[in-house]
C-alpha cells in the first residue's frame, strides 16, 4: 500500500484533535482557536515530526503545549479552569444529553483532578495508548497506568449511585 | 487457578485498555470468569467508558472549519493518497456486487501465484480507520445491499448474513466497501456503536497476520476467511463485537 501522506495522517486526526482542544480550553470558542492555532504550529514545525514519533501523538503535544501557553499561564492553577466550562467541554458543540447518566457522568468527570482527566480522555475518550498518552503528557508509561486506575476509582465512586448494589470494598476486586 | 494470579484492580483497568501482554489478559479473563462480582465491576467499569466515549462524540470531518484545513493545506504537495479513497463512491447494488465479485474471482485465481503474505496487519489497520474517519463518505454500498452481495460472494455469504447478535450487542450495520489489495478480495463492512463510534470489519480470504500488539485491532479466522474488527474504541469493546460476530 502507497504510503500516506503527512497531510492525509494530520487531516484524519483532527476530528479528535477537536475534542481535544475544546477540552483544554474550556469552551467551543477557545477551543477552535486553539486547533487553528495549534495546526499552523504544527505546519511550521513539520520537520520536527520525524518517523519514530507517532503523528497523532506529535500533534496532541503540541495542542497541549500551544494550551499551556496560552491559556494555563494565565490562572494559577489548571484547576481553575470554570466547572461549567469543562464540562461544556465533554459535551461538544451543539451535543445535548439523552440521558441524566451521561449528564451526571459529565459532572462527575469534571470533578476528577486534572492530571486524572486529561489521561482519562486521551486514553478513555480518543482510545490513545498508554505509551502515546506518556508522549503527549510527558510522563512514564506508569504513571498513564496509574492515573487511569484512579480515574475510574473516582468516576466510578461518583456514580455509585446508578448502582445500587455497589460496595466499595466490592469494587476493588 | 490458583488465587497467585488474582489481578490488582490497576490490572484490571489496563485489561480494559488493552494493555496487558497475552499472558495476563488470559490470566484476568479467566479470573473475571470465575468471580462474578468481578465481572459486573468490570461492566461498571465498561459502563462509564462507554459514557465517556459519548461525551467525546465527534463532529464529522466535514464540520472542521475550513481555516484550519487550509492551515494544513500547505502540507498537501506530499504524495497524496489515491483518489478512490478521497472521494465518495456510491454505485448501484448490482454494480457493488458485481465489483466485489470480479476483485474476488481474480484473487481466487491470482491467490496461489501471490501468496499469503498480504495484506500487512499495520496497513489494514491504517486503511480502516483512514475509512472510518471519512464519516458519510465511507459507504459504498448500504446495509440494504449486504443480502444481494452475499448472494454474489461464494465464500463469503455465511460471513455477510445478518447479525443480530451484534445488534443486541449495540453494534448496527450503516454499509460497507470494497477494497482490492494486490488482487485479493475483501470486504469492509462498517458498524456504529451505541455511543456513536465507527466500527470497521475486514473480511479477506487472504491471511492476515496480526499485529504483535496493536490496540485498534482484534483479528481471528473462521471457514477459511480472515477477520480484522477494527475501531478507536477500547479493545474490550472489540472483542466483544468478535464474540457476538462469532456467536451469532
Amino acid at each position: 500500500m502507497a504510503a500516506k501522506s503527512t497531510y492525509d495522517v494530520l487531516l484524519a486526526e483532527l476530528p479528535r484533535l477537536r475534542e481535544f482542544t475544546r477540552f483544554l480550553a474550556g469552551n467551543v470558542e477557545a477551543g477552535e482557536d486553539l486547533l487553528q492555532d495549534s495546526v499552523e504550529r504544527a505546519v511550521t514545525s513539520i520537520d520536527q515530526l520525524n518517523r519514530s514519533t507517532s503523528p497523532r501523538a506529535w500533534l496532541f503535544t503540541i495542542a497541549r503545549n500551544r494550551y499551556i501557553d496560552l491559556y494555563r499561564r494565565k490562572t494559577r492553577q489548571l484547576d481553575d479552569v470554570p466547572l461549567d466550562d469543562a464540562l461544556e467541554t465533554g459535551q461538544g458543540a451543539g451535543a445535548t444529553f439523552q440521558n441524566t447518566f451521561l449528564q451526571d457522568l459529565s459532572l462527575a468527570f469534571g470533578r476528577i483532578p486534572v492530571d486524572l482527566r486529561e489521561v482519562a480522555w486521551l486514553v478513555g475518550v480518543e482510545g490513545f495508548s498508554y505509551g502515546e498518552a506518556a508522549e503527549v503528557l510527558a510522563v512514564p508509561v506508569g504513571t498513564i497506568r496509574s492515573r487511569m486506575f484512579r480515574a475510574r476509582e473516582v468516576l466510578r465512586d461518583e456514580m455509585k449511585d446508578y448502582w445500587p448494589d455497589y460496595d466499595k470494598e466490592d469494587g476493588d476486586v | 487457578m490458583s488465587d497467585i494470579s488474582r489481578p490488582t484492580p490497576e490490572e484490571i483497568s489496563a485489561y480494559l485498555d488493552g494493555e496487558l501482554d497475552a499472558e495476563r489478559r488470559a490470566a484476568v479473563s479467566y479470573y473475571l470468569s470465575t468471580n462474578a462480582e468481578a465481572a459486573r465491576e468490570v461492566v461498571r467499569q465498561q459502563a462509564l467508558d462507554d459514557g465517556l466515549r459519548a461525551l467525546g462524540r465527534r463532529d464529522a470531518l466535514t464540520d472542521i472549519p475550513p481555516s484550519v484545513v487550509a492551515a494544513l493545506g500547505t502540507l498537501r504537495e506530499e504524495v497524496p493518497r489515491s483518489a478512490i479513497a478521497q472521494k465518495s463512491i456510491r454505485r448501484s447494488h448490482f454494480l457493488a456486487a458485481a465489483s466485489v465479485a470480479a476483485i474476488f474471482l481474480v484473487g481466487v485465481f491470482l491467490y496461489p501465484i501471490l501468496g499469503r503474505d498480504i495484506p500487512a496487519d499495520s496497513d489494514i489497520t491504517a486503511d480502516v480507520l483512514y475509512f472510518l474517519d471519512l464519516g458519510a463518505a465511507r459507504a459504498e454500498f448500504g446495509p440494504e445491499e449486504r443480502d444481494t452481495i452475499a448472494r454474489t460472494l461464494v465464500g463469503f455469504d455465511a460471513a455477510l448474513s445478518d447479525t443480530p447478535r451484534l445488534r443486541q450487542a449495540g453494534f448496527t450495520l450503516t454499509g460497507g466497501r470494497l477494497i482490492a489489495k494486490r488482487g485479493q478480495g475483501a470486504i469492509l463492512l462498517f458498524y456504529d456503536s451505541l455511543d456513536g463510534s465507527p466500527v470497521g470489519l475486514l473480511i479477506s480470504s487472504a491471511s492476515i497476520e496480526p499485529a504483535p500488539r496493536n490496540l485498534n485491532t482484534v483479528y481471528w479466522r473462521k471457514d477459511m476467511l480472515s477477520f480484522a474488527a477494527v475501531g478507536r474504541v477500547t479493545i474490550a469493546r472489540l472483542q466483544t463485537f468478535q464474540m457476538a460476530f462469532e456467536n451469532n
